[in-house]
């Protein structure tokens, strides 16, 4: 069963904010859920208006920073971007959730031996 | 690490920016559920279900803003605005409530600041010098060889040079000071000004260094008359030379000398007496510039100098005293040797003793004189305080019972205890910082004028009214106290869950308040009490002459480079000019001040007389001219005054008081015999008359010996006048101003006054203590009544359909008032009970201050209770009256 509304810790939602930012360049709060709903491939089915609580915290640690721009439909639009401190704390937490994954998959395969 | 502060710094900007930022987000909301609509609408459906998918897709949006919102800013701080605007709010609702809370607390701080500011400058602080912790003073106890200036905190130049070259090693140095007037000029009119006459090492032993220039030096004091350098204190180069920094190396006049000035003292110095600030310090080698007619440096038994030393590091005082026994001894030995004494009087001598104390806070004349009366005061204030706070919480209980339907409303719609509590803490908080703001402007105002009506010189200079930090929190700290005490319990006990028990408790509570009120005000009252009825006793005593008729002066020939000769000639001319003027009918004068306090002294031994084994042949003295005992009214009850015709080289003549005359002599037969100065020896001067013993020093003086010289026969500093008339004395003023400038326009004439008026001065204490007591009591007792009329009021009001019955029952009205006045006089008679046995206790402590009468003094205690009594039935009678008047229909049909 695909998993329902499931609530993701809110760190985990901040990552994947900085990496769709990293990786897209400035985006604003809408076009950031629709990468990220793209991405989990519809797998992650969250309420929206978490992004902006995730793109709150962001800025208030300074790993992103906002601008007023224009969108496609040349509506006014706050554009987020990521920052050089922001860069870091994604390497880092990156770095922390690959070693997660390593360890956890060796364990899972200790188990699966008996 | 840094995104926690980062967040805190974005957190308080957010407080700022919040309204913009709401506006904001709501915007950036709404275009994303805009286009989420749009793209569910591309998808097919139709318009009000694309809008509806958009909205559950996004969640909740009204909790999302109102969530960012609390996470943007700090909502606590944002609540307790709110909250804060709305007690402000309900404070202007209330404005009596408002303004009693207010003026009592900033009543209660105002007086206890200014005060505490007094106490702190007189009592507290320390010498601004290096370490004034291992200063100490020098002290001589026992008999002098000749005449003393201050008792027994003096010594003779010959003496300290003695000690300081005697100095056992316990000491880095002893210094030496003297103080008196002088008159400054820089080219241009002079002005009075205090200097202090230092020893070499005086800046060294204290440590003090220059502002500007240098200070003086052992090199300053090494020749007599070869040094004329000045050092000028800071706030004298500020006040007089407006910190010019070219003052050094000018040459300004003192007395008429050209001294140079080498420096300015470091900033806050002002002298070794913080009391009695000095403008400018000059070596003792120039005496004789600041003292032009009178130089005793040689004389052993002239003691003039005060001494004092800091203790070399690792020695007590208590060794160092030892120490020093050896030492003084010698220097005692040298006294009697410099002049022919007695084998007895010797003896004695050698009895004499060296003492020191402790000297961190300087030569602490006026502040022993303060000291035990400044306590008092603080605790009278303290007291106040205390009245004040249990005031306040009078005030707020009734005001959280006023609170109670806003409390229910509150809880009943999911408010937490926290937050009901929190919004009355703030307008306990908000009057307690409006009370500490207001008390702290008044504390500015009081203490300048109770500053300002010392009648000491320099005292302005000396005590800086400005609060300082240390007062401030204190302030700060008692406004804060009080919010927390009177805020917090009647908040808490307002929002217990039990409603109508509150009500009863509340009451209860607010009667042990009152009642705690009135104990205290019968505390207060009674002081007020005890210090009028001494200080009328004081006032009453009869000062011996007429004082009402007698008009004083002082002026300073010294000062204006009169010698020995002119000197006499002047008070010779203006006492006949003087005595010319109409309506005068006496005219003297005498060197120093009668009734002012001063205690000017000799050591003597009169012919045919043999002190005994531990007999003190100290006694007191004045040096006064013809004509001063029929200006003050004192007869001559044997031989004569002095004359015109004394005029010996050096003293000849004197005149002694009835006592000294019943003392020394068999049936006061006096007249004729010889007497001396010191112990023993020669008694060149000859007993020329008997006057009728005088108050000198102070209206409650016992007749005790006293000597009078004749001023014509010796030097002539300043003179203290006195003419005597029938009318008032005051009128005489101008005349006597006129004929004084006939003889020389450039003398000033002084301190213009009654002796009634000088008497007032001397007592200062004693009526600034009965007036402040009286402020006290009546503040207190003001109080205590307020409490009392709004526990009264309460207790009708909450009681009104209860009497209501009553009366329609048939009670009178006079039972219903007789009713309400019973409970009163009962609170109030338990309130004086309770203060009753506390007055008794502490009157112990005041005892010393009271003239004539025992702090149990039954008729000031009956006093002070049937005046807290009435005033209670006062303060009762209104709603006493107001509940007799209730009408029984309207008190049935209302709740």
């Amino acid at each position: 069963m695909p998993p329902q509304k499931s609530e993701i810790l809110q760190g985990t939602l901040d990552l994947m904010v900085l990496k769709t930012l990293d990786a897209m360049g400035p985006l604003h709060g809408y076009g950031i859920a629709r990468r990220i709903e793209q991405i989990s491939g519809d797998l992650l089915q969250l309420n929206e208006g978490t992004v902006y609580a995730s793109l709150l915290r962001l800025q208030q640690r300074r790993w992103i920073s906002a601008a007023w721009g224009a969108s496609e439909n040349k509506r006014k639009a706050k554009f987020y971007s990521i920052t050089r401190s922001g860069r870091k704390q994604l390497a880092a937490e990156a770095g922390d959730w690959q070693r997660m994954a390593d360890i956890m998959s060796r364990l899972l395969q200790l188990e699966s031996r008996e | 690490m840094l995104e926690w502060l980062y967040t805190i710094l974005a957190r308080v900007r957010g407080l700022f920016t919040s309204r913009a930022q709401d506006e904001e987000l709501d915007r950036e909301v709404r275009a994303h559920v805009d286009l989420l609509a749009a793209e569910f609408a591309r998808r097919g459906m139709s318009a009000a279900e694309a809008r509806a998918a958009a909205l559950r897709q996004f969640g909740g949006v009204a909790h999302l803003e109102d969530d960012l919102h609390d996470r943007r800013g700090l909502p606590l701080i944002e609540t307790c605005l709110r909250d804060w605007r709305y007690a402000l709010r309900g404070l202007r609702q209330s404005p009596s409530f408002a303004a009693a809370a207010t003026l009592t607390l900033a009543l209660g701080i105002g007086a206890n600041t200014a005060i505490f500011t007094l106490a702190d400058q007189a009592l507290l602080r320390a010498l601004p010098v290096k370490d004034p912790g291992r200063l100490v003073h020098l002290t001589w106890h026992g008999q002098f060889i000749g005449g003393a200036m201050r008792g027994a905190e003096t010594f003779s130049y010959p003496a300290y040079l003695d000690l300081r070259d005697g100095n056992p090693g316990v000491f880095t140095g002893i210094a030496a000071r003297y103080q008196d007037n002088v008159d400054v000029a820089d080219h241009g009119p002079s002005q009075r000004a205090f200097a202090e006459l230092v020893s070499g090492n005086y800046f060294q032993v204290l440590g003090v260094t220059a502002a500007i220039g240098r200070t003086l030096a052992p090199d300053d004091d090494r020749t007599p008359d070869a040094s004329p350098y000045v050092v000028l204190s800071y706030q004298y180069w500020r006040r007089r030379f407006g910190a010019d920094p070219s003052i050094l190396n000018r040459t300004i006049d003192l007395n008429g000398q050209p001294m140079t000035v080498v420096g300015v003292a470091q900033r806050g110095f002002a002298g070794f007496a913080l009391m009695s600030p000095s403008d400018l310090f000059v070596p003792l080698s120039m005496k004789m510039v600041v003292t032009p007619t009178w130089d005793h440096r040689h004389r052993r038994d002239s003691v003039w100098l005060g001494l004092f030393a800091r203790l070399r590091p690792g020695i007590g005082l208590g060794a160092a005293q030892a120490a020093m026994a050896l030492p003084f001894r010698r220097t005692l030995e040298n006294d009697l040797a410099s002049e022919h004494h007695s084998a007895d009087f010797a003896t004695r001598y050698l009895r004499d003793s060296l003492t020191l104390t402790a000297a961190a806070q300087g030569a602490a004349e006026l502040q022993r004189y303060f000291a035990r009366p400044l306590y008092l005061m603080l605790a009278m204030v303290g007291t106040l305080l205390l009245i004040t706070c249990v005031n306040m919480a009078n005030l707020l209980v009734s005001r959280a019972t006023a609170w109670q339907r806003e409390i229910a409303i509150r809880l009943s719609l999911g408010a937490t205890r926290g937050a009901v509590v929190r919004l009355i803490l703030i307008e306990s908080f908000t009057l307690a910082a409006a009370g500490g703001a207001l008390g702290l402007a008044l504390s500015y105002w009081l203490s300048g004028l109770l500053v300002r009506s010392l009648p000491f010189d320099n005292i302005d200079v000396a005590i800086r009214t400005a609060p300082d930090l240390r007062i401030l929190t204190f302030t700060a700290g008692i406004s804060f106290a009080a919010a927390l005490l009177f805020g917090l319990a009647p908040a808490f006990q307002a929002t217990r869950p039990a409603a109508p028990a509150l009500r009863r408790h509340g009451s209860g509570m607010r009667k042990g308040l009152v009642a705690v009120q009135v104990a205290l005000s019968l505390l207060l009252l009674v002081g007020a009490g005890l210090f009028a009825r001494s200080l009328y006793k004081l006032m009453s005593v009869n000062p011996g002459i007429d004082t009402t008729h007698i008009l004083s002066f002082h002026t300073d020939p010294s000062l204006h480079r009169y010698d020995r000769a002119r000197a006499r000639q002047l008070v010779l001319n203006l006492q006949k000019r003087l005595l010319a003027i109409p309506g005068v009918i006496g005219a003297g004068g005498s060197m120093s001040p009668v009734l002012a306090g001063d205690r000017w002294s000799n050591t003597v031994h009169v012919e045919g007389y043999r002190p005994q084994e531990h007999e003190d042949m100290t006694f007191g003295w004045n040096s006064v001219t013809p004509g001063f005992f029929t200006a003050l009214g004192i007869p001559i009850v044997a031989g004569r005054d002095f004359s015109e015709r004394d005029a010996g080289d050096g003293i000849t003549v004197a005149i002694v008081s009835e006592s000294f005359a019943r003392r020394f002599a068999a049936n006061g037969n006096i007249v004729g015999l010889h007497m001396g100065f010191g112990g023993g020896g020669r008694a060149p001067i000859e007993i020329i008359g008997v006057v009728k013993d005088l108050k000198n020093t102070d209206i409650t003086d016992k007749p005790r010996p006293y000597h009078y010289t004749s001023m014509l026969e010796d030097r002539t500093p300043e003179i203290q006048m006195y003419v005597r008339t029938h009318g008032d004395p005051l009128a005489l003023a101008p005349a006597v101003r006129r004929e004084l400038g006939r003889l020389d326009p450039a003398l000033p004439m002084l301190d213009v006054k009654t002796v009634d008026a000088q008497i007032g001065e001397t007592h200062y204490l004693d009526r600034l203590f009965a007036w402040l007591s009286g402020a006290f009591g009546l503040l207190a007792t003001l109080l205590a009544s307020i409490g009392l009329y709004g526990v009264t009021a309460f207790a009708v009001a909450r009681r009104t359909r209860e009497i209501g019955i009553r009366i329609a029952l048939g009670a009178g009205r006079q039972s219903v008032r007789r009713m309400v006045m019973r409970e009163v006089l009962a609170l109030a008679a338990i309130g004086a009970a309770a203060g009753l046995p506390l007055a008794l206790l502490l009157g112990r402590y005041v005892e010393s201050q009271l003239y004539g009468l025992h702090a149990r003094d039954p008729l000031v205690i009956a006093a002070a209770t049937a005046t807290i009594l009435a005033v209670s039935a006062l303060a009762g009678y209104l709603p006493a009256r107001r509940a007799a008047r209730i009408d029984p229909l309207r008190a049935l049909r209302y709740e």
